[in-house]
């Protein structure tokens, strides 16, 4: 048994290397693909010639083949000397850049997933259990209304009314007050960050609220629900005991996924609400075309990705040994 | 604890998180919050966009400085300079102030100046903020004494007004700071910690946070005394509502933001009635114009471009989107009446009135007529003839996207087919040329940049090419005389190498309630260095704030360590708590 499990782990891990190679190479060939340089607009106004323009490129590797390029970045991932490597725009150590973003990325992404995701959770199960009821349906409606409004605009709105109209937030995620205590600091960032908070917890909330009812919902109309019924057990236990154990394993993997995604940040709620987190990164980097802030971004989000599933099937294999026999 | 504690102790934290102070009052003086767009670096070497310089120019010094008009130069840390012929040599002098100190407190002298121009020198390509024309010809920089350098220049250097106007963009660094490896370990990267950021300007850097701001602190030694604003923190911002929403609740002062046409209608409206909101109009250098690309048939075709021009009523179609007055007609000779003497203004209605029966005719003389009947010209030759439009650059505004229909629409009369591009890789077709005509803005920022237009200039992507232009652009650019610089607008104008749009009215606001003396300038708007000085305070007069001032800086050190060492916590006590807020209803669920 133990075997199974140890050569069950190494060939997940073996594919899902290739899946991160593949990965980053899709993104390197598309990043390729697209036309531009850091550099084209300083040669378009004139300020360097299309000599030193040349020698800028040579330089900072755009004159490269597309495979040495590819390798070059494919060594510095497997060495992490990317993470050293300085973005062209910048002139910086990409790890000087992403250190600065991270910690503002993780702290927004990770409290608007816990909340949204408890939320969704919690409603999610509180309609499965008033199935057919005018309370279900008014979740339901109200969900699938706020699951339509786009994050930047439901962003603006929140702007609009609680920071401009109510004066109750600030419109900027900068907190400067110098913190007295952990608690003050505490206070403060959840003041400068909770509409920012708001405004992406909708998504998770959304999509858990609608996967766990749907699921829960299914495993109601199971046999052994009713004759757990029957046999007079409570709702809460039946629900507790058998009902989210069963729909356990598909949750750890939304969960997962969604886990690794938080590296990657928020674009489009980072740029509505001016967050200087890793999404805004790499949406200017992309527009820069700053090759090794991409690549790097991507890595981070690639790696924790594969590595939040990999943990959530080897954590379900173990729990479940019929996944590991295949 | 109890349930119904925790969940009190919950909710009170979050009403007291609600009822926090918006603002924090400063503790002395001045605090102004001002806004800016991203920047990249706040290297004064190699910054490259007008925010970062907007931040540079209070903490750095030029040699040579815009005067409060935005229009002349003056003295800033040459106290004077003079311009020598030796020979076939140009040999310019400059005298320093004396007792300029830099923000630690080491003397400015002529060392610094020599150390900057000569690292300046050694890689104009990486140093992309200062002006070429500053290295243009330089042969030697001699530090005569202290306090006094010079630059000699062999004959290919630029007029003397030009090379006054290029010093304006290079901010002498410390020699002391920039030399020693552990503070600056390479002079082209990004620097942004205050200790790189010694300068010797009106104000130090006291803090940065990539991304988000720099607080600036009044220099209490600078030269002209201590500025009226005592601390100046520029915000990073993206979007103009969101700038118009915070100037009017009063969260910022200023910033380099500006509205126009019905932008501006409905920001006065928001701000309607309140007396400390002012707002600052201003013709902004920069043009917009339609640019034929050379390198394609017809367009290389003086014929066609003017029937072009006739085509097109540029001033009703300008008026329709920034009305009578948020717009002054574009010069066909490039420059604006911002550049004074040296424009010949030149609006295209009065060299080719809108008259699309001329347009028609000469359109007819080339050959470009309808053959099949479907209502749009062929080529001579028979085959289906379209313009391929580009409007949109990143972060332009919507107008160009409008203009570029209406312009559309005014061809189509004439019987010209045109596609109207508006996708966001603007820059990356109009660098690869693959484009007919696009709706471009130049920013120019002096006289001599008139050299996009001459046939090897890398900044000249349209493609025009005359040998008088380019001949007479070499003499202009070494005698500086206007009447040459006229010349070269004709031959522009003449050509039609473009139809020129607008130059938009720029309009800014500002309050007034916390500071009152603003001076707003053309060049950087309300954030200029004349704009926050204000009415120094001098030297002689500022004991007693003295002390406080060196108390505020030396407890500045440890404060802004403190909050980096919090960081970590700042990214697990929120989120902490938002989870405890979900935990809630399961706690209070009955078992």
């Amino acid at each position: 048994m133990a075997r199974g499990m140890v050569s069950y782990t190494l060939a997940k891990i073996a594919h899902r290397l290739l899946t991160l190679i593949f990965v980053i190479l899709i993104i390197y060939t598309l990043l390729r693909l697209a036309p531009g340089t850091p550099f084209d607009q300083y040669l378009y106004q004139g300020k360097i010639t299309e000599a030193q323009y040349e020698a800028l490129l040579k330089e900072w590797g755009y004159r490269d083949s597309f495979l040495v390029g590819a390798a070059k970045m494919l060594y510095g991932m497997a060495t992490f000397s990317l993470f050293k490597m300085k973005s062209p725009v910048y002139n910086k150590p990409i790890i000087d850049l992403i250190s600065v973003r991270l910690p503002y990325t993780l702290s927004l992404v990770t409290a608007a997933y816990f909340f949204g995701a408890m939320l969704g959770m919690i409603l999610g199960l509180y309609c499965a259990r008033n199935r057919g009821t005018l309370k279900e349906s008014a979740i339901i409606w109200i969900t699938l209304g706020i699951r339509s409004l786009p994050v930047f605009w439901l962003g603006m709105v929140l702007l609009y009314v609680f920071a401009f109209k109510l004066g109750l937030f600030p419109f900027l995620t900068s907190s400067e007050l110098h913190p007295r205590n952990v608690f003050h600091h505490m206070i403060d960032w959840l003041w400068h960050s909770l509409l920012p908070i708001i405004a992406l917890s909708k998504i998770y909330a959304v999509s858990y609220l609608l996967t766990i009812r749907n699921m829960v919902s299914e495993e109601y109309t199971n046999d052994y629900v009713v004759s757990f019924r029957a046999m007079g057990l409570r709702e809460d236990y039946i629900i507790e005991r058998y009902v989210l154990r069963s729909i356990m394993p598909p949750i750890i993997t939304m969960m997962a996924i969604d886990l690794g995604f938080l590296f990657g940040g928020a674009v489009v709620t980072e740029t509505v609400f001016n967050y200087p987190g890793m999404g805004t990164l790499i949406y200017t980097a992309i527009w820069n075309k700053d090759y090794p802030v991409v690549l790097a971004s991507f890595y981070i989000i690639a790696v924790a990705v594969i590595l939040a599933i990999t943990i959530a099937e080897i954590t379900y294999a173990y729990l479940d040994p019929r996944i590991r026999r295949g | 604890m109890n349930r119904k504690g925790l969940s009190l102790l919950l909710a009170v934290l979050f009403l007291s998180s609600i009822a926090a102070a918006p603002r924090v009052s400063a503790s002395a003086g001045t605090e102004l919050v001002l806004a800016v767009g991203k920047w990249k670096t706040l290297n004064p070497l190699t910054s490259s966009t007008v925010y970062s310089n907007v931040i540079l120019d209070k903490v750095y010094e030029p040699l040579i400085r815009w005067d409060k008009s935005g229009t002349k130069v003056t003295s800033a840390l040459a106290e004077k300079w003079e311009f020598k012929k030796e020979g076939d040599n140009k040999v310019l002098t400059f005298h320093l102030r004396k007792g300029v100190k830099w923000h630690d407190g080491k003397e400015v002298t002529a060392e610094d100046v020599k150390f900057t121009i000569e690292l300046f020198k050694s890689n104009p390509a990486k140093f992309v903020n200062p002006d070429t024309l500053i290295i243009n010809g330089l042969q030697e920089v001699k530090v005569v004494d202290k306090y006094t350098v010079q630059l000699v220049y062999n004959q290919s250097a630029a007029a003397d007004k030009f090379l006054e106007m290029a010093f304006t963009t290079l901010y002498i660094v410390p020699k002391h700071i920039w030399e020693d490896k552990n503070i600056i370990s390479d002079p082209t990267a990004s620097l942004d910690k205050p200790e790189q950021l010694v300068g010797c300007g009106p104000f130090k850097v006291a803090e940065i946070k990539p991304g988000e701001y720099v607080k600036l602190q009044a220099f209490k030694d600078y030269y002209l005394g201590k500025p009226e604003v005592d601390t100046a923190i520029f915000k990073v911002l993206t979007d103009k509502n969101q700038f118009a929403m915070m100037v009017a609740n009063g969260e910022l002062d200023a910033g380099y933001f500006y509205f126009f046409g019905k932008y501006l209608k409905e920001f006065e409206n928001m701000v309607s009635g309140d007396p400390n909101v002012k707002i600052y109009r201003a013709a902004s250098k920069s043009t917009h114009l339609l640019a034929f690309n050379f390198k394609k048939w017809p367009y290389n075709d003086l014929k066609f471009r003017k029937a072009i021009a006739y085509a097109l009523p540029v001033d009703k179609i300008v008026q329709k989107y920034y009305g009578t007055d948020g717009a002054k007609a574009g010069s066909m000779g490039f420059l604006g009446p911002f550049f004074g003497e040296y424009c010949k203004y030149m609006p295209k209605e009065n060299l080719y009135p809108y008259d699309p029966d001329k347009a028609k005719e000469i359109l007819d003389e080339l050959g470009f007529k309808d053959v099949n009947g479907d209502g749009y010209r062929e080529t001579p030759d028979g085959k289906p003839f379209k313009i391929y439009l580009l409007t949109r650059a990143p972060g332009d505004s919507f107008f160009r996207d409008a203009i570029g229909d209406e312009i559309a629409n005014y061809l189509k009369d004439v019987g010209i087919k045109v596609d109207v591009d508006k996708a966001g890789d603007y820059w990356d077709k109009w660098g690869a040329g693959s484009w007919d005509m696009a709706i471009v803005g130049f920013v120019p920022h002096k006289p001599t940049d008139l050299i996009w237009f001459t046939s090897d200039n890398p900044g000249n992507r349209v493609g025009f090419s005359n040998k008088t232009y380019d001949e007479t652009f070499e003499e202009f650019q070494r005698t500086g005389d206007p009447a040459l610089a006229h010349k070269l607008e004709e031959i522009l104008a003449n050509n039609v190498v473009f139809i020129a749009l607008y130059h938009p009215i720029v309009a800014t606001p500002y309050r007034v309630d916390r500071y009152k003396d603003w001076a707003p300038n053309p060049r950087f708007l309300t954030l200029g260095y004349w704009s926050l000085l204000g009415n120094p305070e001098k030297p002689t007069t500022t004991t007693s704030s003295e002390k406080s001032s060196t108390t505020t800086s030396s407890s500045k050190t440890p404060s802004s360590s403190t909050s980096t060492t919090k960081k970590g916590e700042k990214g697990l006590c929120g989120p902490a708590a938002l989870v405890l807020f979900a935990v809630l209803p399961l706690l209070k669920r009955r078992r």
